[in-house]
């Protein structure tokens, strides 16, 4: 008989629906952030990857630059160099007007040559040598006296006081030959007394009076006020009476004032002055250094050409490098040799280099866009260049800069990497080693490690920006640093030991330091230079100062390793339980000191789950932007962080870790927040944006297959 | 002090009371043996009745619990007190080696695996450490069955052969005791049979202290046996005269299984 | 029976040890069982007593091969043909010591017998069942050293002829002694010595079961 029933037949009823549906209801759930997530992957994809694919690995590899667009009349054989006529196909890829390419070599024409030891140079040639060749230059020592060459380029009439005159004489023989004329310049100043009172007068008057003596306050803002209403009147107060000369223009304007301020008119006061007059004629001149500095910072009509700079004298220096010989074009040679009459040049021998370049004819006005470099490059070769009507080739009729529009991302993803770098390596040491103390050392001892505990996993749900705002008052104010250059301000410091080196000259002048080592009064001289404008000051000995380490790579690392460290110390301390106690056992069994028991029978296990803690942070880490907004990133930077490094390793490390860096996440919110908004940057949004997503999933991956790696090793 | 026999003890265990929890309740209680050298001495019992925790004390494995501490008496192990400040716990245990219930080698190569404890004490000399291993290997009884493939991981070898792994990486170290925490009773039977095997050899070399649930395997390799019950020792005799002849009638019941 | 694979050696050792007892005990037999039949036929009164002396000898090795077989069960809970062989040893040597016993008492028969007396036909009966017997003890000592079963077998076939023989030489004996008056102490030693050697017989026997039993584990053919 076949009517057995089946006794495991499944029973109908509500349950079975209710449990159908809570199934539908995780499935569901499931695969909807599933969708969404790719939703929002697609749409950045599909924005960013033509922008990628339009720009190839340039993305990439150049710095963020501006945008030039610029618009020109229809011209022919203009000249470009190769690689900024491939990036002007790539940004302007519907550009039809361009025709007749043809590739040819352009020769520059070069000096090669040799610097001997105990020349001088001004700052700025010393620049230009520095951008045409790879050199390292020490600064020893300014000297003011040194000649300086300069070019006058009109023939320019000047009143020199009768002291100057003297001086330039004694020193050149041009000045002594001119014909000099002694005048007399009488200038009228008028004495006005003002009384203590609060009164009224016109902005137009406040503003003549601002650079008089007069101490006053001043209600309501001057600029905003001469710009719309010069005339409105604005209420002044006099703290007490006051005796104040006034120039000619001043007092005429007090006068016509009509306000309420009138004190009455000023005493007149006769003062003339000797001065010597005499017409400057075209042509160069020579002159030590501080005569001419004093000559063109009082006479600042007189025209002249010349790169030196005022306020520092040129320089005694030694320079190195790696070349046979130094390199210049020739038009700079030229000005460098020119203006630097103590340069002791050899081996001046011409060199012709070519670089390759295409002509082209635009048939049409057009406009085309490029990056800043690749724009000055353009301009450079086409400058002077003349067709045969002598009109000029490069026919500029418009031209419009769009920041932050084009270039790359090189700079900004180096620096969030070496951010994430230096912060996951500061992370894991300190997070594992509390791990390996909490969890083997401490173990339950008593309410400091609870309490410990206890603050770590609330530092976990503390909001970025509070990050950022603790490393800007720990890392960058107050941080210790071990220097023999303090900082002026009132940080507390105490000395260590005598210092062994005094600051070079380059270092004095770039951290505005104040010698003041054998100073009998060093805080009257400290705070003279503070007014100075000096930063920090050198006395002999090295000192343990906490002054914060500035916006700096080094204080980005830290707040961020600060913010990822409760994960890192949970996630390590629940890889340290997992590895069975029987290895701990075995291992001390075997006569092994508890460190050395933790070191080779537990933490080798213990990795993979370190290791995917690590991804956790990282993935965090390197998308934050409010912590490193105040402690380490900056908008623009001109160099990327390698460069420019010098002196020993240990303190090209330090300069390294010292400097600030641009950074991903704040490069996006940088082009997107603060800028306007423009079609050629809506791109560049997208592009980094895809950048920025695909470093963060290379940096998941890598740390997934390492810890894929480590797990097959170690099964247990 | 009760010993069972004329050699000179090697171990001595006198009047000695542990606790795991300060000192409220004694989990040993004036325990007082004698093992003596180059013979193998079983501590048999029921659960919790304190030999694993006597055998854990002997090494001073006891170290790691916090709340645990000796109320009374001493132990002497070569003649010295193993409980006093000047006795270096790491120098104790590479003279007195254990081996676990659980074999736990661990997830390195298996020459890895036998030359830790040597590696712990610095860097060795290559050569060294492959004669060590070799020595240990064949000492174990497992270097024919693995010497062609000392590099491959440990976990790759059957359950008893790890057991002999783990035996071969106590000896390694050169200690003077081995101590057994029960070490066949996660084996097969064969792989039983392996280890006994292995301890008759081992014996003539080390001394041996065994804690065994198995009476038969008591009978099968120990010299001497020691009963406890409820941190209490209640007997202490050559095996032969304590399993055919027990001079207590609880040693009796319980060897005959009708308690315990 | 494979002793020689066994994990732990000293089990092996054990099993070995007790095997040796057990045919070395047999050994004592057969020299006994020798003295007896050559003590028979010469009438040599020294032999009788040397087979009488050397008993004590063969009473220790049971007590020795008892203990060891004690030890082996506890110590090593042999299974299977081991358990089967350590039972079957324990009976087995108190068959040979019953063999012993059977032996001193053919001596003690012998030294009775008048020799004057004895007719040379009777003295033939007896010879015969002393060969049947001495194939029997050889069988079973080949049986126990090489534990082959159809040794064992052999022996079990060769009970039944040593019983007829046997029965029938009692009652020709017993004819005889109806016969003849003044013979019958002599005729009575000797029905004794004839029933000796078929219990003789007949232990061996057993033993040779016993072998079957381990090889086999069928406890009778």
């Amino acid at each position: 008989m076949q009517d057995q029933t089946n006794p495991f037949a499944t029973k109908k009823g509500f349950l079975q629906t209710k449990e159908k549906a809570q199934k539908f209801l995780l499935i569901f759930g499931t695969y909807s952030i599933i969708f969404f997530t790719l939703f929002v992957f697609w749409e950045i994809l599909s924005k960013g990857a033509p922008v990628l694919y339009q720009y190839g690995t340039d993305f990439i590899t150049r710095k963020p630059e501006s945008l030039e667009v610029l618009a020109f009349d229809a011209g022919d054989k203009l000249e470009i160099p190769k690689k900024s006529y491939k990036t002007l196909k790539t940004y302007n890829p519907d550009n039809n007007s361009l025709t007749g390419e043809e590739s040819f070599d352009k020769s520059f024409e070069y000096t090669t040559f040799n610097i001997e030891k105990g020349s001088v140079l001004s700052d700025a040639y010393l620049s230009e040598i520095s951008k045409y060749n790879k050199v390292k230059i020490t600064h020893l020592y300014r000297d003011e006296q040194a000649p300086v060459v300069f070019e006058v380029l009109n023939n320019t009439p000047l009143l020199l006081t009768p002291a100057l005159y003297k001086k330039l004489a004694n020193s050149s023989e041009a000045f002594k030959n001119l014909s000099a004329t002694p005048s007399k310049v009488s200038t009228n100043l008028y004495e006005v007394t003002f009384k203590e009172k609060s009164f009224y007068l016109q902005a137009k008057t406040m503003a003549l009076l601002a650079d008089s003596s007069l101490i006053y306050k001043l209600y309501g803002n001057l600029t905003d006020t001469l710009d719309d209403k010069p005339n409105e009147l604005m209420e002044v107060y006099i703290p007490e009476n006051q005796t104040v000369l006034l120039t000619e223009a001043q007092h005429q304007g007090y006068l016509s004032d009509t306000g309420t301020g009138k004190f009455g008119e000023g005493k007149l006061q006769e003062t003339s002055v000797k001065k010597i007059a005499l017409t400057l004629p075209k042509g160069s001149y020579e002159l030590p250094h501080q005569l001419f500095s004093t000559l063109l910072k009082n006479h600042p009509a007189l025209a002249t050409s010349h790169q030196h700079s005022l306020a520092k004298a040129p320089l005694y220096f030694a320079i190195k490098s790696n070349q046979k010989e130094l390199r210049l074009p020739n038009s700079v040679f030229q000005q460098l040799k020119k203006d630097n009459p103590l340069l002791k040049l050899t081996d001046i021998n011409p060199l012709t280099i070519s670089a390759p370049f295409i002509r082209f004819n635009f048939g049409q006005a057009c406009q085309i866009k490029l990056p800043t470099t690749d724009m000055s490059a353009f301009k450079e070769a086409n400058e002077g260049a003349v067709n045969e009507y002598g009109q000029p080739r490069l026919n500029i009729l418009n031209e419009y800069v769009y920041p932050y529009s084009s270039g790359g991302v090189s700079g900004p993803v180096i620096g969030t990497m070496l951010l994430v770098a230096a912060c996951m390596i500061i992370a894991l040491f300190v997070g594992v080693a509390a791990a390996v103390y909490l969890g083997e050392y401490a173990k339950n001892s008593g309410p400091l490690i609870s309490t410990i505990r206890l603050s770590m996993m609330n530092l976990a749900g503390v909001p970025s920006i509070v990050f950022g705002l603790f490393g800007l008052g720990l890392f960058v104010s107050v941080a210790p640093v071990i220097t023999s250059a303090p900082s002026i301000d009132d940080k507390f410091k105490f000395k260590i030991f005598p210092a062994l080196v005094e600051p070079g000259l380059a270092e004095i002048e770039d951290n505005r330091i104040a010698m003041i080592e054998d100073d009998k009064n060093p805080r009257h001289s400290l705070r003279a230079a503070q007014q100075k404008g000096l930063e920090s000051f050198y006395d002999g000995w090295v000192y343990l100062s906490f002054q914060g380490w500035g916006n700096s790579l080094i204080a980005g690392a830290f707040t961020l390793a600060i913010m990822v460290l409760p994960i890192i110390i949970t996630s390590s301390e629940e890889s340290l339980k997992a590895v069975p106690k029987g290895f701990r056992e075995a291992s001390l069994a075997l006569g092994a000191t508890k460190w050395q028991s933790i070191r080779t029978a537990v933490l080798p296990y213990a990795t993979p789950g370190i290791l995917t803690a690590s991804v956790l942070g990282i993935t965090r880490v390197a998308g934050e932007t409010a912590p490193i907004m105040f402690t380490a990133a900056v908008a623009a930077k001109s160099d990327l962080p390698f460069s420019d490094l010098s002196g020993s390793p240990l303190n090209q490390f330090f300069d390294f870790m010292s400097q600030s860096v641009q950074a991903l996440p704040y490069h996006i919110y940088t082009i997107s927040g603060k800028l306007p908004p423009s079609e050629h940057i809506k791109p560049m949004q997208y592009g980094s944006v895809l950048v920025f997503m695909i470093i963060v999933m290379i940096f998941a991956s890598v740390s997934i297959w390492l810890r894929m790696k480590m797990r097959g090793k170690i099964k247990w | 002090m009760e010993t069972s026999s004329e050699e000179r003890p090697i171990i001595e265990i006198d009047d000695f009371s542990f606790s795991y929890n300060r000192g409220e309740t004694d989990t040993l209680k004036n325990i007082s043996v004698s093992c003596p050298e180059k013979k193998v001495t079983a501590f048999i019992g029921p659960s919790g009745c304190g030999k694993s925790t006597l055998l854990r004390s002997l090494n001073r494995i006891n170290d790691l619990v916090d709340t645990a501490c000796i109320t009374n008496g001493q132990i002497r192990i070569m003649g010295q007190d193993i409980n006093t400040p000047e006795v270096d716990p790491i120098e104790l245990r590479k003279n007195v080696g254990m081996v676990f219930q659980k074999y736990n080698p661990f997830p390195k190569s298996i020459y890895d695996n036998v030359a830790y404890g040597l590696n712990l004490q610095g860097k060795q000399k290559q050569s060294d450490l492959d004669d060590a291993v070799e020595k240990s290997l064949r000492g174990a009884a497992l270097w024919d069955e693995v010497k062609d493939r000392l590099k491959d991981s440990a976990l790759g070898l059957s359950g008893g052969q790890q057991q002999r792994l783990c035996i071969a990486r106590t000896i390694a170290v050169n200690p003077k005791i081995i101590l057994m925490d029960e070490p066949c009773s996660a084996l097969d039977p064969i792989a039983t049979a392996h280890v006994e095997q292995l301890i008759n050899t081992l014996k003539q070399e080390y001394t041996i202290v065994i804690v065994t649930h198995s009476m038969q395997q008591a009978t099968r390799i120990s010299d001497n046996t020691a009963f406890f019950y409820l941190g209490e020792l209640i007997e202490f005799s050559p095996t032969k005269e304590l399993f055919s002849n027990p001079k207590n009638k609880r040693t009796e019941d319980y060897v005959s299984g009708r308690f315990g | 029976m494979n002793i020689n694979s066994h994990i732990l050696t000293p089990f092996n050792d054990d099993l070995k040890e007790l095997k040796e007892n057990l045919s070395s005990m047999l050994t004592l037999i057969e020299t006994s069982f020798n003295r007896a039949e050559e003590a028979f036929v010469n009438n040599d009164q020294a032999l009788c007593d040397s087979i009488i002396v050397s008993d004590e000898a063969i009473n220790n090795k049971e007590v020795v091969i008892d203990n060891l077989a004690m030890d082996i069960l506890l110590k090593y809970k042999p299974v299977a043909s081991d358990l089967r062989f350590v039972v079957s040893s324990i009976s087995i040597a108190k068959s040979i010591e019953r063999l012993g016993d059977h032996l001193c008492r053919i001596a003690k028969q012998i030294k009775k017998l008048d020799k004057s007396v004895l007719m040379a036909p009777d003295v033939e009966y007896i010879k015969d069942l002393f060969s049947l017997a001495k194939e029997q003890l050889a069988h079973t000592k080949e049986a126990i050293l090489t534990h082959d079963a159809s040794e064992a077998g052999e022996c079990l076939d060769g009970e039944e002829r040593a019983k007829e023989t046997s029965k029938q030489i009692s009652a020709i004996f017993v004819n005889l002694m109806s016969q003849d008056n003044e013979g019958i102490p002599n005729y009575l030693s000797l029905i004794f010595i004839a029933r000796s050697i078929q219990r003789f017989s007949k232990l061996c026997t057993n033993i040779a079961e016993d072998i079957i039993y381990i090889e086999t584990s069928k406890p009778n053919q």
